[in-house]
């Protein structure tokens, strides 16, 4: 069997160039009988790891280079020239690491910013990344000689030259990066079999290998691959428009379908027809052949010496500040927090406390993580020194340890969480810690962990987006030249599935009828089909990650390449799936966006009501979680507050942390929470797992005592109090497999971990060990019936379960935004609107507000200021002021000045000093934030006559007919008695458009007002009405869709769930298979609609209906005009 | 084209004879004949497949993508003009010619 090594092969990391995976790519030179593999992408190490750990897998050996853009060079119609270098191994004699490290500093000069700034250009076939021979030279060369090797090949500028025809000049330029990096150069043959005269044919290979034997240097052959298998051509053909932003036909394609992983067969075969074509016999071939052989060799990377593979790299103890033993300075720490966090526990309490805290430490430094504790402890200190919320989620809440270091507010010891489900005894890699952050000032807080911890030792982390159906339906549409709207038409109707399935999707789901109807028909969608399933999942771009910071050691910077971020800070090349591998320590960091609305909400409770601030919030004035000037802290609330549970249980809980959606609110209706352990219960049981597996009735039906509580077995009961005895968390399982198995919690986790794969492996030893459990007197304690019983719980059990942990940790904010919201309201809303977290618009969030009472105060151009700002109306009354800032097309400058210049004293002086747009002006004056400016003295001026105003004063100068042109000029009219008050007041009807248009949300009234006298006409039911009707009254429903969500259902089957808001409250629809039939196309493409229905009681306070039918209101609002019209005959 | 074919009614196709393997022979072009003089060499040109009405389905890719060519250096029978013809392989004897270069 004859044997090749391409030492050339863009994996699908290579965006919009490769296609193949890279596992996919290992797999197949490990077919084809190679020994190693490598991996080159454009511009970065982006497959790499993963290219790795498929080739450890496969018993290859790995290759690692990059292929690089060359600065300054000309860009062919192929693109700029490039270059492709290849990282040496380290057991060729080379330092070990010395070559990776080479790679890697390469790779991040070449993507930082050049000095010069460049002209931006657009798509990604411009690449941003670029080096050249002086850089080759600085980064590659080693103490005894270059630690990695430049190919350069048909699209290098030598390979560029000698198809020019200027053979001395590409002789010059081999000589020159001979020169820069002596020994560590090769001529890189490549022959794809293009057009004879052109890059890569089979001249031009010939031309290569002559000039490499005319100047003696080594020549390597490739195939410069980019795809597995030549089918995948027409994918490279999408991609590579993509990369334009051009329709094929409109750049120059790829000269063919070559560029795919021959079999080694076909390598050598081409070895021959150059060597012969160049004029040189068999042993040209067989030397060209051999030295990529050696070559291979020579880059074989050893994970373990070159990459310190998984080898844990973190901060240095002295950059912890840590002088001594981490375990002991851990366990000082954690003692010292024990009187804080427990300040009313009996000395009885704190010994088990103290208990369960060295249990953990004892873990905790066994694993040798003491270290890693203190770096995130030193971490979340970092970011609560600044005054900014933060707050841990996740199974690291389960730490009494994390607790005391105040990474967690979640008290593990009040929730029953256990450590063991966090951090076990088996664990090999870092647990991980995940940490919430206030979303406003992530950038802020990223920037302090790099000034910490220096900016050697710190990078963010980024991701891979991939192609998803619609985006893949898109740019599929664009290589085809379809227009915006034939690719609109498709892609809005393309709703969560996988692109690959695209095809055998089309004839199954409603809402694709009608694309499959033009595809039936038009052979261009029928193409756009195959190219959006060709495309799934394949990477598009690398962007910030949006949580992840790495944190290292002093070697980070020669362990990943880094490129800018877009906020001013480096981002690794890898992604999460790499961070173990490479043995780097991952902080998620995540910007929670409800984290900045609460914070906002607590400064402007403060600002607003100041030391009234309790009897603001209806709370008493002596309470300890509020200081004497008004400020609330949340994280010290106290978590029984029955006002606060007697709003989540009205379901009116828009706004709130997580139980805002159509579904949360629907199962809180059923829940009914009266106890914090029921909101760990309501977060943990909306998953997929409980839902479909029905954990919710049995706990329904148990609160509210329509079904006996049992334990199961009376040893149970302390534990499964919380759940009223319906196994929920994996803290459950875990006691249980405790207390019937006889093994620790630790090992019980690793149990649990195994039933999650294969739950009927467990059964065997389940009941051995169970029944083999004895009391003191030698009794059995499991019964044959109880064992049974139990059995089927854990198998019914299965995947389904929720770490307690995550639940406790979210029920958190939670809690305290339905806190706020019972208590401040206005505040609350306030930060909401600022914010904007939620899955709702903020359109919706605000007819919520005003739902509820809230005053929402128009924009007026000397109250409104850059944000949502609590006003106080009256001594009773509160209102949220609108922002300047969200007005439709404001620049930042505009703003700027505006906010300067304030207050103004009237509209003509506003237009002098702020200058504003023309279009903006006429903006302001549409949403009446002049209306103020126009109302002193005897004539107010009306919303018309101040828009005639506005628009006189920025009509260009020759129509002007308005004295106020020169703030110099002495005034002789006040500005109300220039206005034309003749003019009418735009109706309520055009001011909601406006203010839609502008503002993108109303402010004067709702968006259905204006189709109240056909709703009225129709019978339509209010949605604050639904729940005074029976279960299966037929109703209609109106609104503007809010919400639509597709929730994995206990069937199977796909259902549909709509909401829409009326202006009254929120109307929740479900459309089961048949009612998506007849719905179609407006299933997910409808904004306002009218759905025709059953209601359907969902408990207490719940009530939702089951569509038969939609229509688009607009549509049936032009029907039902033209009806009125037409006389009756 | 830059070869003098002013003369010619179709220059766009050749009457092309072949060896068993496939490989140019001689040809029939613009009222000439022509003999194939070095050894050709096979290309593969990019088809221009986005303009056809089939399907782009998984596995059909490399025969819509690739266009097999050959560049033939030939010697005209008549005046012994030599001229290099890219002529795309087609079943039977109608060739496309895509490019002649003298």
């Amino acid at each position: 069997m004859v044997r090749f090594t391409h030492l050339h092969v863009s994996s699908a990391f290579s965006a919009h160039y490769g296609t193949g995976r890279p596992e996919v790519l290992v797999a197949a030179a490990k077919a084809a009988g190679a020994e190693a593999a490598a991996i080159t992408d454009r511009d970065g190490v982006y497959g790499a790891v993963r290219h790795i750990r498929a080739c450890i897998s496969e018993n290859l050996a790995p290759i690692v280079g990059v292929n690089l853009p060359l600065r300054a060079s000309r860009t062919t119609e192929q693109g700029p020239l490039e270059i492709t270098a290849l990282a040496h191994g380290s057991h060729q004699g080379a330092a070990a690491g010395a070559g990776w490290a080479a790679l890697v500093r390469l790779i991040s000069a070449a993507h930082s910013p050049r000095r010069r700034g460049r002209r931006a250009l657009h798509g990604s076939a411009h690449r941003s990344a670029s080096t050249d021979p002086k850089a080759a030279s600085v980064f590659l060369s080693g103490e005894e000689g270059p630690v990695a090797t430049v190919l350069l090949g048909p699209r290098s500028d030598v390979g560029d030259a000698l198809v020019s025809g200027d053979r001395t000049r590409a002789e010059a330029l081999l000589n020159q990066w001979k020169k820069h990096l002596p020994g560590g150069v090769v001529v890189e043959v490549v022959c794809w079999n293009t057009k004879p005269g052109t890059t890569a044919s089979l001249g031009h290979a010939a031309q290569l290998l002559q000039l490499a034997r005319a100047t003696g240097t080594p020549a390597v052959l490739t195939n410069a691959v980019r795809y597995v298998e030549p089918d995948d051509a027409v994918t490279g053909d999408v991609l590579d428009a993509a990369a334009h932003l051009l329709p094929l036909g409109e750049f120059q394609p790829q000269p063919n379908a070559q560029a795919w992983l021959k079999p080694p067969e076909a390598m050598h075969e081409l070895a021959y027809r150059i060597a012969e074509y160049a004029g040189l016999g068999r042993y040209a071939a067989i030397e060209l052949l051999s030295t990529t052989e050696h070559l291979a060799e020579q880059c074989r990377i050893d994970p373990d010496t070159d990459l310190g593979w998984r080898q844990p790299k973190i901060p240095e103890l002295e950059i912890l500040g840590v002088d001594q033993d981490p375990a002991r300075v851990l366990a000082q720490r954690c003692e010292a927090a024990l009187s804080d966090r427990y300040p009313l526990s009996t000395a009885h309490q704190l010994g088990t406390i103290r208990d369960r805290m060295e249990e953990e430490l004892t873990t905790i430094s066994g694993f040798g993580f003491a270290s890693y504790f203190l770096a995130v402890a030193e971490t979340v200190d970092l970011i609560r020194d600044r005054g900014v919320r933060v707050q841990a989620r996740g199974s690291g809440a389960g730490s009494l340890v994390n607790y005391l270091l105040r990474v967690s507010n979640v008290d593990p010891l009040e929730h029953d969480l256990l450590f063991e489900r966090f951090l076990g005894n088996k664990r090999s890699t870092l647990p991980d810690i995940d940490i919430d952050i206030e979303s406003a000032r992530r950038h802020e807080i990223y920037q302090a962990i790099f000034d910490r911890y220096g900016h050697h030792r710190v990078t963010l982390l980024s991701m891979q987006n991939t192609y998803r159906a619609r985006g893949a339906a898109r740019d599929a549409g664009l290589a085809l030249g379809l227009s915006e709207e034939q690719i609109n038409q498709v892609a809005e109707h393309i709703w969560r599935f996988n692109a690959r399935d695209f095809r055998s999707v089309l004839h199954s789901k409603p809402e694709l009828r009608q694309i499959a109807e033009l595809v039936a028909t038009e052979p261009q969608l029928d193409q756009l089909v195959d190219l959006t399933e060709r495309l799934d999942r394949l990477p598009r771009h690398i962007s910030m990650h949006p949580c992840g910071v790495i944190l290292g050691d002093s070697s980070l910077l020669s362990v990943t390449p880094t490129q800018p971020s877009g906020i001013g800070l480096p981002m690794s090349q890898f992604d999460k799936d790499d961070i173990d591998d490479m043995g780097l320590l991952k902080l998620d960091i995540l910007g929670v966006r409800m984290q900045s609305s609460m914070a906002y909400a607590v400064e402007e409770i403060t600002r607003v009501n100041g030391p009234a601030a309790a009897a603001e919030g209806g709370l008493p004035a002596e309470v300890p979680y509020i200081s004497a000037d008004g400020r609330v802290d949340l994280d010290a609330l106290p978590h029984d507050d029955e006002p606060t549970f007697e709003m989540i249980r009205t379901t009116h809980t828009l706004g709130c942390f997580q139980i805002e959606s159509p579904g949360q609110r629907e199962l809180i209706g059923k829940l009914q929470p009266d106890r914090y352990a029921d909101l760990i219960a309501d977060i943990s049981l909306f998953r997929p797992g409980p839902m479909k597996g029905n954990m919710v009735t049995p706990f329904v039906n148990r609160k509210h005592g329509y079904e006996r509580i049992e334990y199961l077995h009376r040893q149970f009961a302390p534990f499964l109090q919380d759940s009223y005895g319906v196994v929920i968390y994996h803290e459950h399982v875990l006691r249980i497999l405790h207390e019937t198995m006889g093994v620790s919690l630790a090992e019980a986790d690793e149990i649990r971990r195994r039933m999650e794969h294969d739950v009927d492996t467990i059964e065997g030893e389940f009941r051995s060990h169970t029944a083999a459990r004895t009391d003191e007197y030698g009794q059995r304690i499991f019964t044959d019936v109880q064992i049974d019983r139990i059995w089927e719980t854990l198998r019914g059990f299965g995947s389904f379960g929720f770490c307690k942990a995550h639940g406790a940790a979210f029920a958190l904010p939670t809690y305290q935004s339905a806190w706020l919201k019972t208590h401040y309201p206005v505040e609350f809303f306030a930060g909401l609107l600022e914010h904007d977290p939620g899955m709702y618009q903020r359109r919706f969030i605000m007819a919520e507000a005003r739902r509820i009472g809230i005053p929402v105060l128009p924009v007026d151009i000397n109250a409104s200021g850059e944000h949502y700002r609590v006003e106080r109306i009256s001594a009773e009354e509160k209102g949220i002021r609108m922002p300047l800032r969200h007005i439709k097309g404001i620049t930042e400058a505009e703003l700027t000045r505006i906010l300067a210049g304030q207050p103004y004293e009237s509209i003509t002086a506003f237009y002098h000093q702020a200058a504003p747009s023309r279009a903006l002006m006429r903006r302001l004056a549409g949403i009446g934030a002049f209306d103020a400016l126009a109302e002193h003295g005897r004539r107010s001026g009306t919303r018309g006559s101040i828009m005639t105003y506005a628009q006189q004063l920025t009509a260009p100068s020759r129509c002007r007919n308005t004295p106020a042109e020169d703030p110099q000029q002495p005034v002789l009219f006040s500005e109300a008695e220039l206005m034309d008050t003749t003019v009418s007041d735009p109706t309520v009807e055009e001011r909601i458009t406006t203010e839609l248009d502008t503002l993108s949300t109303e402010v004067t009234g709702h968006v259905l007002t204006p189709y109240q006298p056909m709703l009225e006409h129709l019978g339509v039911t209010p949605a604050e009405e639904l729940l005074t009707l029976r279960t299966n009254t037929e109703v209609l429903v109106a609104g503007i869709r809010v919400a639509t969500q597709t929730p994995p259902m206990r069937s199977g089957e796909r259902t549909v769930f709509i909401s829409l808001d009326d202006g009254t409250g929120c109307a929740d629809t479900t459309f089961f298979t048949d009612a998506q039939e007849r719905t179609g196309p407006l299933l997910f493409g409808t904004r306002l609609m009218l759905i025709k229905g059953h209601t359907r009681r969902t408990g207490h306070r719940g009530i939702s209906i089951q569509a038969e039918q939609a229509w688009d209101l607009k549509q049936l609002w032009q029907e039902w005009h033209r009806s009125l019209t037409v006389p009756a005959a | 084209m830059t070869a003098e074919t002013s003369a010619c009614q179709d220059q766009d196709l050749a009457t092309v004879w072949t060896d068993p393997q496939g490989v140019p022979e001689h040809l029939f072009w613009c009222g000439r004949r022509f003999v194939v003089m070095a050894q050709p060499i096979a290309w593969q040109d990019h088809a221009i497949w986005w303009e056809t009405p089939a399907r782009v389905a998984r596995g059909t890719g490399r025969a819509l993508v690739e266009r097999p060519m050959w560049q033939v250096t030939a010697r005209a029978l008549d005046n012994g003009q030599i001229l290099i013809f890219d002529l795309a392989v087609t079943a039977g004897h109608q060739w496309p010619v895509t490019g002649i270069y003298d």
